[in-house]
């Protein structure tokens, strides 16, 4: 009874925290349908939920979403929806967009697996994250 | 400003500073104390202050190009300002653009920019943004055109009526995460151009961005400002003047006063006031009171700056 009870409790919980976390995935990409929500990668530390999508709103002075997934040899498009320019640009450079100015797009194609960092060359303190990973790969973090 | 170098007198009252403010207001200009900055058109009259010292005018975030609803017209709205800067019953010895110069660093939107200033028949002093650095070159096509003769990125110094200018350059080869970036080149250069001057010297630094953490959840600071201000420390009287933020604020810091400019462009929300610092859209009559210039009076002897913010209209 008591190991039953406890069990019950733990589904619960586990019910509940899903819920708070396709909240979560609502208010910060809602451009992500409902089947990409079993999708949900491993986040990067302070960079909010992941998201397998390979298109970025710039929004806000805020990429958005802030963590996305992609296969191997993605196409990313990004988006500026701001009044104010923004930049897609590779923390150590690698690549990067001009200035963008309203409804301007960029895109970049993600060639090899890995965890690509990268700002806005205008607002630094926006920053955003690119997971290159193959199908079926483990989400290890 | 002038409070905190004042001694009050037995009744409490700063009487040299109430002198002083009378003597500004018969003037024609309103003085500023504790750092408050009096806004208001009092030009006429101002010629006899003005004739004592030097005289220059701060204009701020041109962003000729842009053109979305928060400003359709940022080439009229400079316009006006360039028109009132000419009314000024004297003109000005010089005059500082604090940066953004241009919107999106393009070679049309700096050529449209020069042939605009040009109308001001007066030298300017110009400091890159982060919006003068986005063409290919990162920054080449400002320093060909408003930058030659500088150091690094544009960095430089000169001296007028006794004053030492310092022109900085914070929005080059910012980190990730950060905010605002001198680095340790321009740092050292400082340091260096700082030596061989008296104690006494009056100090104006501009820059673009913000040198103390205004508000850096929306990046409005410079990381490594503390390093650049240090060896500021030993003047007596030290003045920062720089833009970026669309707004004006003040902030004083020991013997360091910071005031950031209205711009000539379009205004940008209050820190935290908005979800982003982004353009902000204003009634049409109320645009004019949210851009104009600051014209800035030096009278020798005297340690304090008087700093007039004037809107377009009040």
């Amino acid at each position: 009874m008591d190991r039953s009870t406890s069990f019950g409790a733990l589904v619960a919980s586990a019910l509940i925290a899903g819920v708070v976390t396709i909240c979560a995935i609502n208010a910060h990409a809602q451009a992500a349908s409902m089947h990409d929500m079993h999708n949900m990668a491993a986040t990067p530390m302070g960079t909010g939920p992941a998201v397998m999508t390979n298109t970025v709103q710039i929004r806000d002075f805020s990429f958005i979403p802030r963590t996305i997934v992609v296969t191997p040899g993605t196409t990313v498009t990004w988006t500026n929806v701001d009044d104010e320019p923004h930049t897609v640009t590779a923390n150590d450079r690698a690549y990067h967009s001009a200035a963008m100015d309203t409804d301007q797009t960029y895109t970049h194609t993600f060639a090899t697996a890995g965890e690509f960092h990268y700002f806005c060359a205008l607002h630094p303190h926006m920053t955003a994250t690119v997971i290159v990973r193959a199908p079926g790969a483990t989400q290890g973090h | 400003m002038s409070a905190k170098s004042e001694k009050p007198g037995h009744d409490g009252v700063d009487r040299r500073g109430v002198l002083r403010c009378g003597a500004w207001a018969g003037a024609g200009l309103l003085w500023t104390m504790a750092g408050g900055v009096a806004s208001g058109t009092v030009m006429a009259g101002s010629a006899h202050a003005a004739t004592h010292g030097l005289t220059f005018v701060q204009i701020s975030d041109t962003h000729i190009g842009f053109s979305k609803p928060a400003n359709p017209d940022t080439s009229a709205t400079l316009r006006q300002v360039i028109a009132q800067i000419k009314a000024l019953p004297r003109q000005p010895d010089f005059i500082v653009h604090t940066g953004d110069i241009t919107h999106l660093s393009t070679a049309q939107q700096f050529d449209d920019a020069h042939q605009l200033l040009q109308e001001l028949r007066v030298p300017i002093h110009y400091i890159p943004g982060e919006h003068d650095t986005q063409d290919e070159g990162q920054g080449r096509e400002y320093l060909s055109r408003f930058g030659r003769g500088t150091r690094g990125d544009g960095w430089y110094s000169f001296d007028s009526h006794g004053v030492h200018f310092i022109a900085l350059v914070n929005v080059k080869n910012l980190a990730p995460g950060g905010l605002g970036a001198l680095g340790q080149d321009q740092i050292a250069w400082l340091r260096d151009d700082l030596r061989h001057l008296r104690s006494s010297t009056p100090i104006v630094v501009l820059a673009h961005m913000p040198m103390w953490s205004l508000y850096p959840e929306w990046g409005w600071g410079t990381d490594d400002a503390a390093a650049a201000l240090e060896p500021l420390q030993r003047f007596g009287s030290v003045t920062v003047l720089n833009g970026h933020i669309h707004q004006i604020q003040q902030h004083v810091e020991g013997n360091i006063t910071f005031h950031t400019a209205r711009p000539t462009s379009y205004p940008q929300p209050a820190p935290g006031a908005a979800p982003s610092p982004g353009p902000m859209v204003v009634p049409p009559e109320q645009l004019p009171r949210m851009l104009g210039m600051r014209k800035v009076t030096v009278v020798p002897g005297r340690h304090e700056l008087a700093v007039t913010d004037t809107p377009l209209a009040s």
